[in-house]
């Protein structure tokens, strides 16, 4: 099946064109959302909606720099965000390498309580953590914002179904040569799940970075704040300031491109089969 | 066996919270300050704050704020854990629940010991801060609704401005005009204490002998289906107040309370002004809710709190800080704070309006007030959107409605 | 299929009961496992079993609780939606996902990294400043999509005002931002198929329909039971969307039942009301999870 270098058989273009599309219908929401961001408060609710800003308010921007400790805000986020993925990729890798291979008494009675875990909204379980936290002396501090939400059922599961669509000849190889579990789990598991854990990790660090209801509950100074909460200081009692509400979105959502940008590159590498053929 | 046990256990960590709970020993007394505060609004606070500060260098002040919405919610969790704010916000709509479950200081002895009369503030909003012998809370501000005219609109579409408001009729009439002239009328869609305001300025008295809401009379379903009409003949949009048709000058008229008016003025280049509801009948009530500032009950300083929550309701607050911002009416009766709000920059022509419609305001509490409000909410919104009539609507909220307050 | 089950448990079996080794791996995860998500757990069980409104000691009430949720027309409203919601979004999500990122998965390297970048925006972007914006879009007269409509000479439905389209609007929404997200993680999956697989098709003499069905479909098992059961998991507990984009209306016709649970504990006070539809919530999303577990072994392939 080779083709001339340059050409594109129909069945591919008409793949792209419905790409196309899609990524277009991805687009129109944000695109409306910068454009928003450069408009004046009235200017917001123009009727029929306007995509460019009759003078592009850049100073949008700096209003919200200005008003509220944007850059604080920033800091924090990354601090829990980094700190919570990196947690969790390394609890989660290992615990999930103990369901998916190592044998022990009970081991999936405690997987599906792990998964049941995950079947209670946090609406309700906060209150009951929340006093935990409490308790513990953690309001208003990172150790709030980070402990509680490293240990993850959601990263144990994704990861274990990984590991076991892993082929056990590899790491039958490294029993054989006499090799134990670490061994196995270092050399082996890890390396090919690369993808999965930049997977899961784009997906943990994207989720506490808009994560919204328990920074609320756990943090009282505007200084422990993280972006969405700060992004709500827009929303007054009555009045929401959409304009500088988009500004601040806008800005939230950078960085979150940036890390996205980095970590895809990941996702390409395939598994490496090198001198192992079934 | 089990529920002991977790007694025992959740006592235990309550009682560890209170003994590592842990003072800075500087010196100074650490107060915390709880409010919704969002990013304009703390610039207004701020010099109310700076001001107590200036003066009683001996006390930190904490601010910790929220939005709106989030506040409450945040508010609970730290009632659940005991660790409220020592003076944090209130409003007229909730506070009854929580003073009823002793979340709040009550203030009686700190005013007597400091000789603050009650009657600086307006009589018509203390009934919701007190809980019968004595007070909560203290206001900060009042507010209630009155109807925002786009000027600029009415002349182009040829209706005549009527400064003391329009009777059913005339109403109707510059509704045609208006929406042959290609904008909407109106937009008045109230889901809470608003469409109270309205019922009660047309006469009707909401609450029952047993002081239980009843809105399955025929005056309220009468003026219920009047909106939902208004709706149905595209004199009113349905949208939220988030999307602004005001703001961007294709809406005449929308209610508004003394906040909105002075957004409105401060982006609109239109001529404003304001005018009570339609109605054909005079001398009905207004409803009235606010602001106010509240003490913990396990504040550890209660001394220094009561200082703070003196400046933050003070009739020097209000006037420079209230009034001078037209974020709400001052709730204290001198004449200063009077006119701080009709010389404020953002004030239109009549908004002395808000001030002497307290002459005659009235509250509408009943128990269960949070919940039954869901539920008027829920069915009022089905009403509007014309999916059922107000008769059968209300019929059915009242039902609903019946089962919660006789809890 | 039926191989690989046998093959793991004679694998394990050669191995001696590695319990301290186990131990070791999980140890962290356990421990703050159980303290922050298993203890939380257990007191909202204990507090479905009374009345409590926050603010005073709770009240024991043993089940009463329990015995109202199920007359309750509001909870069997609620669940409804949120039943409705979940049969609409899930399969659909995936079956998008599946088709998307096979497509997205040719030989085109930038292309392919180009709309890896674009599918994904709507999943960085926080769901509140999403909802916000799809809110303008939905809106009635004034909005992008009545907008739309009306230029090609038809009236818009009322999306987010009306009983009958407001969920499916926030079923729509919910898949358009969720899409990014499952086409990764099913890109994750088909990286993982190793091409020998691929090559072996070819030889037998299979097209490219052929190769899907046969090879990458049955490979990509595992990833998608997981996109399944976590989609289940997460459609039923649908809570940010509803809230933001129509208020749970009208009339609660979108009210999701976390919203429910939400109003229940922070807007009527009554958290052991709350926690008692939380309960029952979690019992069905188990039950839900516990007959998907049970199906794995009939279409899920491990190291096939």
């Amino acid at each position: 099946m080779h083709r001339k270098r340059g050409s594109v058989s129909l069945s591919e273009a008409s793949g792209i064109f419905i790409l196309f599309l899609g990524a277009l219908s991805m687009v129109l929401p944000f695109l409306w959302m910068v454009s928003t961001s450069l408009k004046t408060y009235n200017e917001a609710f123009q009727v029929p909606p306007s995509f460019i800003p009759q003078v592009p308010q850049w100073g949008n921007y700096t209003e919200v720099l200005n008003s509220v400790p944007f850059g604080r805000f920033y800091f924090n986020s990354i601090v829990t965000s980094t700190a919570i993925t990196l947690g969790q990729l390394i609890t989660c890798s290992m615990g999930a390498y103990a369901f998916a291979r190592l044998n022990f008494k009970g081991r999936d009675k405690i997987f599906v309580i792990y998964l049941a875990t995950l079947m209670v909204p946090a609406q309700v379980t906060m209150i009951p953590t929340f006093i935990i936290v409490k308790w513990l002396g953690w309001i208003d501090s990172f150790k709030a914002l980070i402990i509680p939400s490293i240990f993850s059922a959601y990263g144990t599961f994704l990861l274990r179904q990984f590991y076991m669509s892993i082929p056990m000849e590899l790491e039958e190889a490294v029993r054989i040569d006499g090799g134990g579990a670490y061994r196995c789990f270092f050399q082996i598991i890890l390396p090919l799940t690369k993808p999965a854990l930049a997977t899961l990790g784009t997906f943990v660090f994207l989720f506490f970075w808009n994560n919204f209801l328990w920074p609320l509950l756990v943090t009282n100074t505007t200084e422990m704040f993280t972006l969405p909460m700060g992004i709500q200081l827009f929303a007054g009692r009555f009045t929401a300031q959409w304009h500088l509400m988009m500004a601040a979105s806008t800005m939230a959502m950078l960085p979150m491109i940036v890390v996205y940008l980095f970590a895809q590159k990941y996702f390409v590498e395939g598994i490496a089969m090198t001198g192992l053929k079934a | 066996m089990a529920k002991k046990v977790l007694a025992l256990v959740l006592t235990a960590l309550m009682a560890i919270s209170m003994l590592t709970f842990a003072t800075a020993d500087s010196g100074k007394v650490d107060l915390r300050l709880f409010f919704w505060f969002d990013v304009t609004d703390l610039g207004d606070w701020q010099k109310t704050i700076d001001e107590f500060k200036t003066a009683h260098p001996e006390i930190n002040v904490i601010i910790e704020g929220a939005s709106w919405e989030q506040y409450w919610t945040k508010l609970q969790t730290q009632a659940t854990s005991g660790s409220v704010a020592d003076v944090f916000g209130m409003v007229s709509m909730y506070s009854q629940d929580y003073i009823n479950n002793g979340v709040t200081l009550g203030l009686g002895d700190l005013m007597k010991a400091d000789n603050l009369d009650p009657s600086m503030y307006y009589q018509a909003i203390m009934s919701a801060y007190s809980d019968g012998t004595q007070y909560h809370c203290l206001p900060y501000d009042m507010s209630t609704m009155l109807m925002l005219v786009n000027k600029d609109i009415l002349a182009q579409c040829g209706v005549d401005f009527k400064p003391d408001g329009y009777t059913m009729d005339e109403f109707m009439a510059a509704m045609k005009k208006i929406k042959d002239g290609g904008y909407y009328g109106v937009n008045i869609q109230p889901k809470d204490w608003a469409y109270y305001d309205i019922m009660t300025r047309a006469g009707y008295n909401l609450l029952d002998d047993k002081g239980h809401l009843n809105l399955n009379q025929d005056g309220v379903i009468k003026t219920t289906q009047w909106m939902a009409d208004l709706v149905k003949d595209g004199y009113m949009p349905i949208t939220t107040p988030d999307l602004d048709l005001f703001a961007s000058g294709k809406l005449a008229m929308t209610s508004v309370n003394p906040e909105w008016v002075s957004t409105y003025t401060k982006t609109m280049k239109a001529n404003l002004d304001v005018i009570p509801y339609p109605t054909d009948v005079a001398g009905g009530k207004c409803v009235a809710e606010g602001g106010a500032w509240a003490i913990y009950s396990g504040t550890k300083h209660p001394k220094e709190a009561w200082e703070l929550l003196k400046t933050l309701t003070s009739a020097k607050n209000a006037v420079s800080m209230v009034g001078a911002s037209h974020r709400g009416i001052p709730p204290t009766t001198d004449e200063a704070s009077k006119e701080s709000m009709i010389n404020s920059p953002y004030a239109v022509p009549h908004s002395q309006r808000y001030i002497d419609m307290l002459a005659s305001s009235t509250r509408v509490d009943y128990p269960h007030r949070t919940e039954v409000e869901t539920e008027m909410k829920a069915e009022l919104s089905l009403i509007y959107t014309g999916e059922v009539s107000a008769a059968d609507g209300l019929a059915e909220f009242q039902a609903t409605a019946d089962d919660i307050m006789n809890q | 299929m039926v191989g690989g089950a046998t093959r793991t448990k004679a694998y394990l079996k050669r191995h001696r009961n590695e319990r301290l080794v186990a131990l070791s791996f999980l140890a962290p995860n356990l421990i703050g496992f159980i303290a922050l998500t298993v203890l939380p757990i257990l007191a909202t069980i204990y507090i479905s079993l009374t009345e409590w409104n926050l603010l005073k000691p709770p009240q024991w009430l043993g089940f009463d609780n329990y015995l109202k949720i199920f007359v309750s027309k509001r909870f069997l409203q609620t669940l409804g939606n949120t039943a409705y919601y979940t049969i609409a979004s899930v399969p659909v999500g995936i079956i998008l996902a599946v088709f998307l990122a096979v497509l997205m998965n040719g030989p085109r390297k930038k292309l392919n990294t180009f709309f890896r970048i674009v599918y994904y925006l709507p999943v960085i972007s926080s769901t509140v400043a999403v909802a916000l914006i799809w809110k303008f879009l939905y809106a009635d007269d004034i909005g992008l999509f009545s907008y739309f409509f009306s230029s090609i000479g038809l009236t818009a439905p009322k999306f987010l005002t009306s009983t009958q389209w407001s969920m499916t609007s926030v079923v729509i929404m919910s898949v358009w931002k969720g899409l990014g997200y499952n086409i990764i993680l099913v890109l994750a999956g088909l990286q993982g198929i190793a091409p020998t697989y691929y090559e072996a098709a070819e030889i037998d003499g299979a097209n490219g329909w052929d190769r899907f069905w046969r090879v990458t479909l049955p490979m990509l098992t595992p990833t998608l039971f997981f996109m399944t059961i976590m989609s289940v998991i997460s459609s039923f507990q649908v809570f940010d969307q509803t809230k933001i984009l129509t208020d749970g209306g009208p009339g609660f016709s979108s009210t999701s039942i976390v919203y429910y649970i939400y109003n229940l504990g922070f807007v009527n006070m009554k958290f052991g009301a709350a926690c008692t539809v939380a309960v029952v919530l979690f019992a069905l999303i188990l039950l839900l999870s516990m007959i998907q577990w049970a199906l794995q072994k009939k279409w899920v392939n491990y190291d096939a």
